[in-house]
């Protein structure tokens, strides 16, 4: 009886959380907050799975790199008995190992100095060929020097991104901090993009073509998702002395201006571009660490083709829907799924369309209270209701729902706020959010199967971030969003509606 | 001491005659804390400012109830400063120092002369430092570093990592410094910067920290001196005061009343009743004459709103004594204030920390935020504990003391928490990283370093915080900072740790204050470096791992043997680089640490290569282990691979010593240009069959 009067409360409050319906199973966490940390822990003592890199292998396991410097197999890691799941120890001694990739009959690790092939040629399932693929960019032995990656993009493309140096014995005029790479098959380098600062995470979408996620801090206002691409720049400068290698596609043509808004800051140098979505600062998160592309054909929920992105300090993972305005990227984030129990690192998906969470808290803080984890998500069936897609129409935004909306509720203007503001492009760490106006609400119009909803709204602006606010929508039930907020990066207003 | 009238008379001097002789040009004084928070509109509080400021107040009696401002002190001031220097400035302040708050005194050629050998007659004690050796450029680093370029401009040259700003970004005037070299010789400029208040007790510069060579380097700096010896710089030359002419000055100045600005040993109270002055200076009897200031329109509407408002003895807030002071020069307070983005860059520290790694906090809720002894010390520039922050906070004079006890005095702290449901060990726990919140990974403990960002000190919280103030921060830090990297563990009050006291908001914050008030021990988790915890041991196998190595590199390959010979191999140049006996490493900061700092071998007997001109025809391809192992290195020379391998191997006396395989896959290969070896090592070649191959045996 007590139980049914709960279930009544949470039912005609609206309140579902996504716990309820994205199942957590922890596969291997530390139960405390030390494990790698303990005084007396010693690096023989176990598996301290401190994730840093995932993918999932054609023999149907997943394969994780560790920050100390190795890789495990994980067999039957999709089982539900903790006993089923094997660790199997393929390879050890690297350094900062950031990214793994299977290629060809091996694997390709980013480690901070280069770029490994590992391979097991005696049939044992332990590497015994470690083979430098790459190298060249330079590693000078300060503390924020790390590779990402591979990512191999939709045109057989291998990319690499490095970090800026940071603290002491820094040397960012050395070549190749803070760049997107790519690795040519003899292991030559060719400096595609310059101007990243910490870019931590790549992934790449359903058409291929490849992304990465920085940090918010030094000339980045907040953490932007940006297309990975040749000839730009990203907005950092403390690299770009690389710009001179022979290798470089990107030759900036402007003198790059400090302190301006992000508006200005594109006028004047051409070869600066905006990130296809910005994550603003604690409304979203505050590190983002990884992209993995939902491509699951709906056995992970209703938002395939989205991006989800790893977000270290708010240990969550948020959600990205991009659409291509006048041939680029732009698009919106909302949250996803939060309150994991440390800072997530890594994504990727199984054969089971689960999603591998790998996380590690060492050495930047995070809300999470466990050192380190591995956790598995998998979606129990129930459509969650949420706002599914925005996309930008040429008077307003278009918004479509997981779940037919209640129509009296979504026609009613005063169910949406919205407001806009931009950044400041600058040396200093991250961004105000700036120049704030709210948009007026116009027309709500609802479509025949209550799943669209047709915005038209006033004083949208190009090149500003536009905070939609969704509390008055509910559901058929008349439940409520579960994360009613969107924030849409409106580089481009499209001209005609259909683009 | 004039009275009402007098001053309206004051004001209305200046107005008709100065502020429309100078225009209203923009050498008016400056009162860097007037131009920033009340230029744009005249107000009371402005005018008040000012007339404590311009020194009004040291003649007139309206109390500002703002702290003392006099000049410097004019005893010894002609050893210090140069004779035609002081002149020129008691002709034309302005002109000589622009912004200068000294008004013009509207003195004659022939009363200057006088006052000039009156100050020649004040001694004062001391003798300055004489360098050895000084650093013009380093001063240079230092003027920029340690805050002078808060207040000061900023110099052309110096060259900032992202850029110098763009004059547009200055939103307020700096205070201008003289031609210094026209006024100080190296000695006298030394001297002043290492005793400010020696000089100036009641100015507004205040005095940093300096250390032994630092105020010669930024003397140096300011006098463009090029390095040298510095007791060949020139010295003022020492002056001879008429007795005469001195008594004269006396009487000059005595009767324009310098003493209520200035400190002057020998001057008495009152202009003597009956002295009569000689007869070329007898045109001189109308004293007083009225000071003049080249006043901004703005400045004189302010004036005249604080002078005609009458209050006599209105409450002054601690904003505008911050004001008059300056702090917010480098503080924000109430969201506004604190350097602009221009002198925002100057402002360096440990970037990790963002920007609140290099720029001061904000003085918003201080009063209630410090407890009233720490705020002492630090007005007092006794106490530091942002020690990432290259700008000092530096020691302000007895003028600072009014702002303490107004400060303490509107400190009302709510005492809303307590410490009755706080456990100590909770506290420990809470702080720590087994379980905890994780604090230590970005905050330092005393002595012990955190492990990621130096974050400020958090041993000494109840030392420095009100407890209310803890619990009010730690619920919503970036309301007190916007850009803070605190993170919030208590978004909107509620515990993200509810495993310890079932997520207590109010139990979890009192017990980490409690845990540092208790000063016992430390928080959990934090590792002993020193006990070889993360030794890696070779037992079985050989171990091969990367890792930042001493004297080796970035790409440093180790390879431990279980017989206790090690090997560093620089898998950059492809060349062996170190043999070591006994323990093999350390990986404490290479697998703990987030900051790998290069190794070094953990035993002894440590052989190195000589360090060569980097072979470029040889280059590292990666390595493969043998069954028991081994890595043999893959290397490429002139097109083709070349394999490497060192292997323990014992002689026949049973030592154990490396064999080092170099196998060639073609002949062009055997002239090998980086094949080299380690001196103080005996070595042996051993006879191959294989023409490709060669075998040396290393022991040591």
């Amino acid at each position: 009886m007590v139980r049914l009067a709960v279930a009544c409360i949470l039912v005609s409050t609206g309140f579902v959380t996504a716990d309820a319906i994205y199942d957590r199973f922890e596969i291997l966490t530390a139960n405390s907050k030390t494990a790698s940390r303990a005084q007396n822990w010693k690096p023989s003592e176990g598996l301290v799975l401190e994730v840093s890199g995932m993918t999932w292998t054609s023999d149907n396991r997943l394969a994780v790199t560790i920050r100390k410097g190795e890789v495990w197999f994980i067999n039957n890691v999709e089982s539900d008995s903790l006993e089923d799941i094997e660790y199997q120890l393929f390879a050890q001694g690297l350094l900062d190992p950031l990214g793994i990739l299977e290629d060809g009959d091996g694997f390709l690790v980013a480690q901070r100095t280069e770029l490994t092939r590992l391979r097991d040629t005696n049939g044992d399932d332990v590497a015994d060929e470690y083979l430098m693929e790459a190298s060249g960019w330079n590693v000078s032995g300060s503390y924020h020097g790390y590779t990402y990656g591979p990512l191999r993009d939709g045109q057989g493309r291998l990319w690499i991104t490095t970090n800026v140096d940071m603290g002491d014995l820094s040397d960012n005029n050395a070549a190749w901090r803070g760049w997107g790479l790519t690795i040519e098959p003899n292991g030559n380098l060719t400096g595609h993009a310059g101007g990243m600062r910490s870019p931590a995470g790549l992934g790449k979408n359903l058409e291929g073509d490849a992304f990465f996620v920085d940090q918010q801090g030094t000339w980045m206002a907040a953490t932007p998702i940006h297309h990975l691409r040749s000839g730009v720049f990203y907005g950092n400068i403390e690299g770009l002395a690389s710009q001179n290698l022979p290798e470089s596609l990107l030759k900036i043509s402007a003198e790059i201006p400090d302190g301006v808004f992000w508006q200005e800051a594109l006028i004047q140098v051409p070869e600066l571009v905006p990130p296809a979505v910005w994550l603003p600062y604690n409304k979203i998160g505050r590190s983002g660490t990884d992209i993995q592309v939902i491509d699951q054909d709906g056995a992970f929920g209703p938002f395939d083709g989205q991006l989800l992105i790893g977000e270290f300090s708010n240990v969550a993972v948020n959600r990205v829907f991009l659409e291509k305005v006048n041939d680029e990227y732009q698009g919106a984030c909302f949250q996803f799924l939060n309150k994991f129990p440390s800072g997530v690192v890594r994504l990727a998906f199984g054969s089971d369309s689960s999603l591998y969470v790998g996380m590690t808290n060492r050495g930047w803080s995070s809300l999470g209270n466990r050192a380190y984890g591995l956790v598995r998500v998998r979606w129990n069936g129930v459509t969650p209701f949420e706002i599914k897609e925005m996309w930008a129409k040429p008077d307003g935004f278009e918004l479509t729902f997981t779940q037919p909306v209640d129509p009296a509720s979504a026609s009613n203007l005063e169910s949406y706020q919205m407001s806009n503001f931009t950044y400041n492009y600058q040396s200093s760490y991250g961004s105000e959010e700036l120049r704030k106006e709210s948009n007026r609400i116009l027309e709500a119009e609802v479509s025949d199967d209550r799943k669209r909803v047709r915005l038209k709204i006033d004083g949208l602006r190009e090149l500003y971030v536009h905070e939609l606010h969704v509390n008055g929508v509910t559901n058929e039930k008349g439940e409520h969003l579960m994360h009613p907020e969107a924030y849409y990066t409106l580089n481009k207003i499209p001209v005609n509606n259909n683009k | 001491m004039f009275g009402e009238n007098g001053l309206t008379f004051l004001i209305i001097t200046v107005l008709i005659g100065l502020g429309v002789l100078q225009g209203f040009a923009q050498d008016n004084p400056i009162v860097i804390g007037y131009e920033r928070f009340h230029s744009g509109e005249p107000s009371f509080e402005g005018g008040r400012l000012l007339f404590n400021e311009l020194g009004c107040v040291n003649c007139h009696d309206q109390p500002t109830g703002l702290p003392v401002r006099n000049g410097p002190v004019l005893n010894g001031i002609l050893q210090r400063n140069q004779l035609d220097w002081v002149r020129a400035f008691l002709k034309n302040p302005n002109e000589k120092k622009p912004g200068t708050v000294m008004p013009d005194m509207l003195l004659w050629d022939r009363e200057i002369e006088a006052v000039l050998h009156f100050l020649g007659s004040l001694e004062s004690d001391g003798t300055p430092i004489v360098f050895k050796f000084v650093n013009a450029e380093r001063g240079m680093a230092l003027y920029h570093e340690f805050g002078c370029v808060a207040c000061h401009a900023p110099n052309e040259q110096f060259s900032l990592p992202e850029g110098r700003p763009e004059q547009k970004d200055f939103t307020y005037p700096s205070v201008a410094l003289p031609k210094l070299k026209e006024k100080y010789d190296i000695h006298s400029l030394s001297d002043f910067l290492y005793n400010v208040h020696k000089y100036r007790p009641q100015g507004r510069m205040p005095q940093f920290l300096l250390d032994k060579e630092d105020g010669g380097d930024i003397a140096a700096y300011l006098l463009n001196h090029q390095d040298g010896e510095g007791h060949n710089y020139p010295r003022i030359p020492k002056f001879s005061p008429d007795p005469a002419l001195a008594e004269i000055g006396r009487v000059v100045v005595e009767s324009h009343n310098c003493a209520a600005c200035h400190d002057i040993s020998t001057i008495k109270e009152t202009v003597p009743q009956n002295y009569q002055l000689p007869a070329e200076f007898r045109n001189l009897e109308q004293f007083p004459r009225h000071p003049a200031y080249p006043l901004s329109k703005s400045q004189l509407l302010s004036l005249e709103t604080y002078f005609y408002a009458k209050k006599n003895h209105p409450t002054v807030n601690a904003n505008l004594h911050i004001q008059a002071l300056n702090c917010m020069a480098c503080h924000e307070r109430d969201g506004i204030g604190g350097p602009d983005a221009a002198r925002q860059r100057y402002f360096t520290g440990n970037r990790d920390l963002g920007d609140c790694g290099r720029i001061p906090p904000p003085l918003t809720g201080v009063e209630n935020k410090l407890k009233p002894s720490w705020l002492r010390s630090v007005l007092q520039g006794k106490l530091k504990v942002r020690p990432y922050i290259e700008t000092q906070m530096p020691v302000y004079g007895p003028s600072v003391i009014g702002l303490f006890e107004m400060l303490a005095g509107n400190s009302v702290p709510s005492i809303t928490h307590g410490l009755q449901s706080a456990n100590v060990e909770v506290g420990r726990k809470l702080l720590g990283t087994q379980g905890g919140y994780g604090c230590i990974t970005c905050h330092d403990w005393g002595k012990r370093k955190s492990m990621g960002i130096s974050g400020l000190d958090l041993s000494i919280i109840p030392d420095r915080l009100h407890l209310d103030w803890l619990h009010q921060y730690l619920r919503n830090p970036s309301a007190y900072r916007d850009h803070t990297l605190m993170p919030s563990f208590w978004p909107d009050g509620a515990a993200s740790n509810k495993e310890i006291l079932g997520g207590d908001t109010e139990s979890q914050i009192s017990s980490i204050y409690a845990f540092a008030l208790s000063g016992e021990g430390a928080p959990e988790g934090f590792p002993d470096k020193n006990t070889k915890d993360f030794e890696i041991v070779p037992t079985d196998k050989p171990v091969v791992q990367r890792a930042f190595f001493e004297g080796v590199g970035t790409h440093a390959l180790l390879v431990g043997f279980p017989e206790g010979i090690h090997l560093a191999f620089d898998g950059k140049s492809g060349q062996p680089a170190a043999l070591w006996k006994g323990a093999f490493f350390d990986a404490y900061r290479t697998w703990f640490s987030r900051f790998p700092e290069f190794e070094k071998p953990l035993g002894d007997e440590v052989i190195r290569w000589p360090e060569t001109e980097l072979d470029t025809s040889a280059k590292y391809k990666g390595y493969r282990l043998d069954e028991a192992g081994i890595p043999e290195f893959i290397l490429k020379l002139n097109g083709a691979e070349v394999f490497e391998r060192f292997s323990p191997q014992g002689d026949p006396r049973g030592r154990v010593g490396f064999q080092r395989r170099i196998r060639y896959t073609n002949e062009n290969q055997l002239e090998d240009p980086r094949l080299n070896h380690p001196k103080d090592i005996i070595k042996y070649e051993e006879v191959c069959e294989d023409p490709l191959e060669r075998t040396f045996f290393y022991q040591w």
